[in-house]
């Protein structure tokens, strides 16, 4: 299921709406990526309320997206994580999900 | 109330149906809401590793009241390659597939039990129960 981004003015926001499977995570990391590029944004807002788990693919996948679009001069924030979710990242922080957090 | 399920798993959607039903399944035998995303997290990691290495497998969820404490099971099998070195593989950062390597280690850390059974070329097998609290 496609993630629909938003423009709002310099910023972009990405609001997961459902689970995502693999690949539906890497189209949003493409197209995020891409889109600050040709929209000039300075941020990005990833909305993952929706997202019922965070495993160590989309630890991954919303870590590396983090880091690429900074790589494009814009920043990242990641929003919305559940507390459970939080409870299933944090111990250690060895899923490594942490570092993408601001 | 249903007491055994099989999803098979044959692809990447498949990863999301399997930790679905075991979500399901879990919070029919009453576990809290932060069991629910830790049974879901481990379904999603082990199904990953099936549809990755083998391609193709099953996942079996049950319920269990048997041994000391009643929990879930969750079973996932494949007949793929197998695990040449099962030691490394429950190491963080260790990985074959170009991934992080913190699938297994991850499950074995959220779950309760963990047992894994693989033979070269002849697939494998890891069962893992979390107790209910």
């Amino acid at each position: 299921m496609a993630v629909p981004i938003l423009k709002q003015g310099q910023y972009l926001i990405a609001t997961i709406q459902s689970a995502l499977s693999d690949v539906d995570l890497t189209h949003l990391q493409d197209a995020l990526v891409g889109q600050v590029g040709k929209l000039r944004s300075r941020g990005v807002i990833v909305d993952v309320t929706a997202l019922d788990v965070m495993d160590s693919y989309a630890s991954r996948t919303l870590r590396d997206l983090a880091h690429m679009i900074r790589l494009r001069g814009a920043e990242t924030v990641i929003v919305g994580i559940q507390p459970e979710v939080a409870f299933s990242v944090a111990p250690g922080s060895e899923n490594q999900a942490s570092s993408a957090k601001r | 109330m249903i007491n055994q399920l099989r999803v098979p798993v044959n692809s990447d959607s498949d990863i999301v149906i399997a930790r679905q039903k075991g979500r399901a399944l879990a919070e029919q035998l009453g576990f809290s809401s932060s069991q629910l995303t830790l049974i879901a997290t481990a379904i999603s990691e082990l199904t990953r590793n099936i549809v990755y290495y083998a391609k193709c497998g099953e996942v079996i969820l049950q319920r269990d009241d048997n041994g000391a404490r009643p929990g879930i099971v969750v079973i996932a099998r494949d007949e793929g390659p197998g695990i040449e070195d099962i030691e490394r593989a429950l190491q963080k950062g260790y990985s074959t597939s170009g991934g992080l390597g913190l699938g297994l280690p991850g499950v074995r850390r959220i779950m309760d039990e963990f047992q894994i059974d693989s033979a070269l070329g002849r697939g494998t097998t890891v069962r893992v129960k979390k107790w209910k609290l």
